[in-house]
């Protein structure tokens, strides 16, 4: 069935996951139930998506690292952040849909300027959904897939930065070479020389760099 | 005319595509490297461009990529 649309239409928050800080939010939405891990501020102005940052079942449950470190740092400069859990990892227009309800249920808590993070697959997941929203101001492709990141040009006049790592043995550093090619200005690339897919092993430059581009867009 | 040149070292390339958009130049970013594709009076502007990056020509007669 082709997914054609959704709609948040209501939520509900409850206690995080053990070892988790934030809340745990889930959205009642026309597709099913999306999970997300909310860290609040107090003006709530701005906000940080990270799609697809929540992954596991039960116990195995675990938080990308990347937008862990980044969105900590980030609530320091009074930005919020919301880790997005997919209903199925993997199925783009699925997953585009559910970034599309965290959006939504973003600009109902009051935010007006929203940044989009996503690695990998999600990379093609927030490069989809940021034309569909004004809100989005911002856009950050890391290790990004090529495959869904066809439209990128029509983020313009929104920034996009994009980074990979050139020991990446998933997708070479050709797959954001390509998505820059394709983008309009501005736009950025970043190639983190011995990085693997994860980029963790360059994470001493990786996380300043996310944490002031982020918060450069989202605090002008 | 189309050829394909190795991607200078990683911190040049953004420049690099940058370089070739600023002069209208076609390209096209593919695993084994830059695709160029030059129209007629574009060759001394290209060349300057190589020079500056320092590229080299791994492929002066690639088959040509369509889109179906």
């Amino acid at each position: 069935m082709v997914e054609t649309g959704i709609s948040v239409t209501d939520y509900s928050i409850e206690a995080p996951p053990e070892g988790e800080s934030g809340e745990r939010v889930l959205l009642q939405t026309t597709l099913g139930e999306v999970g997300c891990l909310f860290y609040r501020t107090d003006d709530m102005e701005s906000a940080v998506l990270w799609a697809g940052s929540w992954r596991g079942e039960g116990s195995g449950q675990r938080t990308s690292p990347i937008a862990s470190a980044v969105s900590a740092d980030l609530l320091e400069d009074g930005i919020a952040s919301l880790m997005l859990r997919y209903r199925q990892n993997a199925q783009l227009p699925a997953c585009v849909r559910d970034a599309q309800a965290a959006v939504s249920f973003l600009e109902g808590q009051g935010v007006r300027r929203i940044a989009l993070v996503g690695h990998s697959f999600s990379g093609a997941v927030v490069i989809s959904v940021a034309p569909l929203s004004q809100s989005i101001v911002a856009v950050v492709a890391l290790a990004s897939q090529t495959y869904g990141a066809q439209s990128v040009r029509h983020i313009h006049p929104r920034p996009i930065l994009l980074v990979h790592g050139t020991a990446d043995q998933r997708l070479g550093t050709h797959c954001s070479e390509q998505i820059y090619s394709w983008a309009k200005k501005p736009k950025e690339l970043v190639i983190l020389e011995d990085a693997s897919h994860g980029l963790w092993e360059r994470k001493d430059d990786l996380l300043p760099l996310l944490r002031t581009w982020l918060r450069d867009r989202l605090r002008p | 005319m189309s050829f394909v040149v190795a991607p200078p070292p990683p911190q040049q390339r953004m420049h690099f595509m940058d370089a070739m958009e600023e002069e209208g130049i076609d390209y096209s970013r593919e695993p084994d490297g830059y695709y160029i594709y030059l129209r007629d009076g574009q060759r001394e502007t290209w060349e300057g461009i190589r020079q500056r990056f320092e590229l080299d020509v791994v492929d002066d007669d690639p088959a040509m990529i369509v889109d179906v």
